[in-house]
Order: structure tokens, then C-alpha cells, then sequence
């Protein structure tokens, strides 16, 4: 076997050119383009860890803002009802001593009605037992009777003057 | 001259008008002129008026004060 040293200084030689070549004008760009690659993805996964720690935020956020809503919803509620009990109460206590105010004025208006009416209704039967006197007073009363009363009158004149 | 009115609801007797002018001019020591009115609404008695003062002694008088004093204990 024929090794020519020349030759194989040759070959290294333009192996070591191509090599450099290969190197210099692919290696590079491409491991230029895997790093620009590799930032990106990185960004993106940044990016990505980001929006969902901001999610995971907005939901405990979410979470927790509609929990306090929902305790104050209940709270509110409650005030509500116990506001709307103690109204309740004082509006039936209230009712019930206007009723009571109402009842004792009708009460008394009643009474003083009644009592008016008994009044004019006696006041009515007096009148009438007059008339009826002076009725018979006028058709019972003689002349002789008449003189007596005239006598008498005119001696109790005579008294006061 | 005193003026004097007599109401009576029958006529009064020419007597008891004599003897009431005579016993009425003593005690006033002034003539009397009567003026006699008939009204058979006081029923019975005499009222007299005499200048502003009135004595009425009629059975009308006495049934309008029964009748006050009732409806006053009403």
C-alpha cells in the first residue's frame, strides 16, 4: 500500500478548510438562531407562568371578592330582616295605641252623645209635662180659684214695692 | 203719677182694683195709673209691673221656673 504523505497533508488541509468553513458559515448562524429560539421560548414560558400566576391571582381575587360579597349579601339580609322585624313591632305597637287613643275619644264621644241625648230628651219631656200642666192648669182653673191667686199676687206686690 | 200695668188672664174685679190703687198710693205717696191687660196665656194669677220692676205671681211664672229648675238638675 502506496501512503503518499503530501496527499493526506492535502486532504487534512482541505478537510480543515472545509471544516472551518462548515463551522464559520453554518455553525454559528444556527447556533445564533437555537439561542434566539431558546430566549423566545423562554420569554414565552415567562410569559405564559405569568398570565396564569395572574389568573391564579384574579381567581383567588374573583374567589375571595365574592365570598365577602356573599357574607355581606347575608349580613345585609339579616339586618334587613331584624330592621324589617323591629319596625314590624313598633308599627303594631303603634297601630295599637292609636286604635286604643281611638277607641277611648269614640269612648268618650259616646258617652257625651248619650249623655246629651238623655239630656234633651228629658229636657223634651219636661217640656212637655209643662205644656200638658198648662193645658190642664188652663182648663181646670175656676174664677173663684183665679180671684184667690190675684189676691194673693196683689198682697205679695204690695209686699215688695 | 206711677204707671202700673196688671196682667191677669181673667178680668179683675173693680174691688180688688180699688183697694190695690188705695193701698199702692199710701205706700208710694204718688197717684197711680193703671193699664189692665187680659192675657189668658198666664193661665191664672198676676203679674204687675211697676215702673222697671216686675212681680209676677202668674201660674205661667211658676210652671217657667219649675220647668228651669228641672232641666237645671238635668
Amino acid at each position: 500500500m502506496d501512503i503518499q504523505l503530501p496527499q493526506i497533508l492535502f486532504q487534512m488541509v482541505n478537510f480543515s478548510v472545509v471544516l472551518g468553513a462548515v463551522v464559520y458559515l453554518l455553525y454559528k448562524p444556527v447556533q445564533k438562531i437555537l439561542d434566539e429560539r431558546a430566549q423566545r421560548v423562554a420569554e414565552s414560558q415567562n410569559e405564559v407562568e405569568r398570565i396564569t400566576k395572574e389568573k391564579q391571582d384574579f381567581e383567588a381575587l374573583k374567589t375571595k371578592t365574592k365570598l365577602e360579597l356573599e357574607k355581606k349579601a347575608v349580613e345585609f339580609l339579616e339586618n334587613a330582616q331584624q330592621t324589617a322585624a323591629q319596625k314590624e313591632q313598633e308599627l303594631i305597637k303603634q297601630t295599637k295605641t292609636t286604635l286604643q287613643a281611638n277607641l277611648k275619644t269614640a269612648e268618650a264621644r259616646w258617652r257625651e252623645e248619650k249623655k246629651q241625648l238623655m239630656i234633651n230628651s228629658k229636657t223634651e219631656m219636661v217640656a212637655a209635662v209643662i205644656q200638658v200642666s198648662k193645658l190642664v192648669l188652663g182648663k181646670k182653673l175656676d174664677s173663684q180659684t183665679d180671684r184667690k191667686f190675684i189676691e194673693e199676687g196683689l198682697k205679695e206686690a204690695l209686699k215688695n214695692i | 203719677m206711677l204707671k202700673v200695668t196688671i196682667t191677669t188672664a181673667t178680668p179683675l174685679s173693680e174691688k180688688d182694683l180699688v183697694s190695690f190703687q188705695q193701698a199702692l198710693e199710701k205706700k208710694t205717696n204718688q197717684r197711680i195709673e193703671f193699664e189692665k191687660r187680659i192675657d189668658p196665656k198666664v193661665i191664672g194669677g198676676v203679674k204687675i209691673k211697676i215702673g222697671s220692676k216686675i212681680i209676677d205671681t202668674t201660674i205661667l211664672n211658676k210652671l217657667i221656673q219649675i220647668k228651669k229648675q228641672l232641666i237645671k238638675q238635668l
